[in-house]
């Protein structure tokens, strides 16, 4: 099992934006998480990679406790998440802010760059490198030495994603990737998270596009209200009428025939 | 000896807590710290010079006039000058710095030696107990008290005062249920100019007044403010007379040498340890 | 042409030369801060002080060679910077600012007072020259080639430490401080290098500084030098380092012409500093970019 949680609860001012929520992912799994706005998907997602701490529960990855430690060194051991409201380094190039996820891990020091020492530079290389190849596979080599906020919309969210490949993820989370993209780009997102799952990356997704999850995620998670509410196989849960019940709220069964129609 | 210093230290606090409520007032509604405070604090108390010396008048009108006028400078001022300030937090920072280097120099022009100031507050001195203390103090604990009850009253019961805490609660918000956002922070700069420069005719008779009386004065009573919190009113009032009274009482048995030390160090202490003061109430941003 | 400058020019234009060439180094280093870490200091004229006062003291005091004090003016500083401010670079910026006015008060305050220590207002006199192999370097012009080396190895450095990947990780954080963290930088120890190289530099050029005027005392290191590096380091636009030194060599020719005008000139000068800011809050440089890329524009389409 890569990744635990277990009862894990928070509140904001009286809030509670998650109650008791277990979660398990298997290495190599690709799971979808969905669940009406406010129903805490990116509030999960902050707790995990550390940007909040929850109240209660733990979580638990590749056999060592996260939950206490801090968001850069939860990267470290290999646990990588996008932004839904994309936080580019705006002032810095394409490849620039993909080289900043590259360093991480590889040896030698910002003395060593500036000695010129060997360590640090064949590191230095390999960094340019990976952020290279990274944003081969998101498409935006051209727009190598463009500046991110001068990126077009659809290549800042490729621009997220290479940047979190470059982190060698194990497990990456994905928030709403999806999000203002156009059919067409939606389907080459499609195909990029599903290669990105092919080379062995367990991927968990949230996303408001059902039928990017469903054909995706053979599982599907639902939240709603800081609550899980199902967990199971993608066909079988968007059809849980708690599910339908949480996006459209108290429906009788003829709604029911005509949102899955 | 140690009443004499506390109410000492009580007085200079008052003159630091008012000084310090322009900061507040400031950066309650536009977040940014106004450096130049200091020096309007020095302009009042040359403002006050040169009306008392030509046209004698009792102390309260005195003090009216020269706030009132404060008052206009600085909503002209706002309008003028800061407000091609408000980009972010250093241009606001260096701009009011160079006013304040602009407002310095140009009082040097005329007054380049410290002068003293007609003691329009009587000379009296009152004894409590042991200590011995100036009429001149008392006016400034007294003006300083009444100010506040002013300020206190001002927001909470009148129409102007609700929308200026409107704005410093949410500027955007505050516009679209018609408070003229604009005038409001015209009004709140006028405010704190005025306070400002009614602490330099308070402070005047006390000692003698120079160009350079603002620097100082005005670094402390940022620090007062910071201690008891930049975007509350009573903390910064709280923050001015324990600093007023620490630094007297530190320089009565310590060193006096030192006694600057006292605002600096609460400073940078208590940044960092609450950045929002002690009786802020903002969620500090650090990370 | 810059070594060839104490052969051509007058006297008194080396002698502002050589105020440049001193101010880049405390200028350069706020940039670090400034336009890398989005940080605004207001501590670096006592930086630049402490640097000055520690190779003073140990030179005049205890007879140690000027060369040797280097290393010890640049660690005290450091030390200092790290000391007092490490704790606050984590605050969010305007705090920050806050915090670097209590240091530049507190260490200001100190030097002013710890008499037996810094002689206090009478500050520190009959400073020697630094001494190159027995060779003293005190006539301006002698003096022109040692800044001269110091600002160029402070600026192949600086430009060196802005492309490691130090340099990326600051633009990162001031950029968006939670992305930086969520692609495993270290947000908190990369600040405190900044802290850390700036005071490094403001020490530095504060030796430099105290062997050049010989005669040091706490007003030269208040708070209108750490205005004036501040200013020197915005008005160049926030991240060029040629852009600072630019700016500082305008803005220190400018100061030092209008000197004659006595207060006026401090009038001149908070007009300045005012009318930047409320004008050209992004700095010189950016103006003459824009400046250069309309005119491309024009051209472009003509």
């Amino acid at each position: 099992m890569l990744l635990q949680a277990s009862k894990v609860s928070l509140a904001f001012s009286g809030v509670r934006a998650l109650v008791d929520v277990d979660l398990e992912i298997e290495e190599g799994a690709l799971v979808g998480i969905i669940g009406p706005n406010g129903s805490g998907k990116s509030t999960l997602f902050n707790v995990l990679s550390g940007i909040y701490r929850c109240e209660t529960g733990s979580i638990v990855f590749d056999g060592a406790r996260i939950d206490r430690l801090g968001a850069a060194q939860i990267v470290q051991k290999g646990l990588v998440r996008t932004f839904q409201n994309k936080r580019l380094f705006t002032s810095m190039t394409v490849l620039e802010n993909a080289v900043v996820a590259a360093l991480k891990g590889k040896p030698g020091s910002a003395m060593g760059d500036v000695l010129g020492l060997a360590r640090s530079r064949s590191a230095m290389s390999g960094a340019w490198d990976l952020a290279h190849r990274c944003l081969a596979r998101v498409q935006l080599t051209e727009w190598g030495h463009v500046l991110a906020r001068e990126l077009p919309y659809g290549a800042q969210n490729r621009l997220e994603i290479a940047r979190a490949l470059a982190l060698q993820p194990r497990l990456l989370l994905l928030d709403e990737p999806a999000a203002g993209l156009n059919p067409s780009e939606r389907t080459e997102l499609r195909q990029l998270i599903q290669s990105v799952h092919d080379e062995g990356v367990t991927i968990a997704l949230v996303e408001h596009d059902v039928r990017m999850v469903t054909g995706l995620c053979e599982r599907v998670i639902a939240l709603d209200h800081g609550e899980k509410i199902a967990d199971g196989p993608s066909g079988v849960v968007i059809q849980d009428p708690r599910v339908i019940a949480a996006y459209f709220g108290e429906v009788d069964d003829e709604e029911v025939e005509h949102a899955r129609g | 000896m140690f009443a004499q210093i506390v109410i000492g230290g009580f007085a200079t606090g008052c003159i630091y807590a008012v000084v310090g409520l322009g900061f507040t007032l400031v950066y309650r509604t536009l977040r940014m710290v106004n450096f130049a405070q200091g020096h309007v604090f020095m302009f009042g108390a040359f403002l006050g010079l040169v009306i008392a010396e030509r046209v004698p008048m009792p102390a309260p009108l005195l003090l009216l006039v020269v706030g009132a006028v404060a008052f206009v400078v600085g909503m002209v001022l706002e309008r003028v000058v800061f407000r091609r300030l408000y980009h972010n937090h250093e241009v606001f920072v260096v701009g009011s710095i160079g006013l304040g280097i602009v407002l310095m120099n140009s009082v040097r022009v005329f007054f380049p030696e410290p002068v003293p100031f007609p003691k329009v507050f009587g000379s009296n001195v009152v004894e409590f107990g042991t200590a011995r203390v100036q009429q001149a103090s008392l006016w400034v604990v007294g003006c300083t008290i009444a100010l506040v009850v002013l300020l206190h009253v001002m927001f909470t019961f009148t129409r102007t005062g609700r929308a200026l805490r409107a704005v410093a609660a949410d500027g955007e918000i505050a516009g679209a249920v018609g408070v003229n956002v604009n005038r409001a922070i015209g009004f709140t700069f006028g405010l704190s100019f005025a306070v400002a420069a009614i602490a330099g005719v308070l402070i005047g008779p006390l000692y003698f007044v120079s160009f350079d009386m603002g620097d100082m004065v005005g670094l402390k009573a940022f620090a007062a403010a910071v201690f008891g919190g930049i975007n509350s009113i009573p903390g910064t009032i709280l923050g001015g007379i324990v600093i007023g009274v620490l630094e007297n009482v530190a320089g009565g048995y310590i060193s006096s040498a030192y006694k600057d030390l006292v605002a600096f160090v609460i400073l940078l202490a208590m940044l960092v340890w609450r950045p929002t003061g002690l009786l802020g109430r903002e969620t500090p941003i650090k990370v | 042409m810059l070594l060839a400058l104490p052969a051509l020019a007058p006297q008194y234009v080396l002698h502002i030369a050589n105020f440049v060439l001193i101010y880049t180094l405390p200028v350069i280093g706020l940039g670090f801060l400034t336009g890398f870490t989005g940080r605004v200091s207001l501590a670096q004229g006592a930086l630049f002080g402490t640097g000055a006062y520690t190779t003073a003291l140990l030179t005049t005091n205890f007879g140690w060679a000027p060369i040797a004090t280097l290393v010890p003016s640049v660690l005290v500083t450091v030390a200092i910077a790290v000391a007092l401010g490490g704790s606050a670079v984590r605050l969010a910026g305007l705090y920050f600012v806050m915090a670097t006015i209590g240091i530049q008060q507190i260490v200001w305050i100190v030097l002013m007072n710890w008499i037996d220590l810094t002689n206090g207002p009478q500050g520190v006199r009959s400073i020697p020259p630094v001494s190159l192999g027995g060779y003293a370097l005190e006539t301006t012009q002698q003096f022109y080639f040692l800044a001269l080396g110091f600002a160029v190895v402070s600026y192949v450095l600086a430009k060196r430490i802005i492309a490691s990947r130090l340099g990326l990780y600051l633009r990162a954080l001031s950029d968006d401080q939670l992305a930086a963290t969520s692609v495993a930088v270290e947000v908190g120890r990369a600040k405190v290098t900044a802290l850390a190289l700036s005071a490094a530099w403001a020490g530095a050029g504060g030796f430099l500084y105290a062997h050049y005027v010989r005669y040091i005392h706490p007003d030269m290191f208040g708070l209108e030098p750490s205005v004036l590096f501040l200013v020197m380091s915005m008005f160049g636009g926030y991240r060029s380092i040629e852009g600072m030194i630019l700016a500082t060599a305008v803005l220190e020719s400018a100061t030092e012409y209008l000197r004659p005008f006595g207060e006026f000139r401090m009038i001149v000068y908070g007009l300045i500093l005012l009318l930047g800011m409320m004008y050209f809050p992004k700095g010189i440089l950016v103006l003459i970019q824009r400046k250069r890329s309309a005119r491309a524009n024009t051209e472009g389409a003509a």
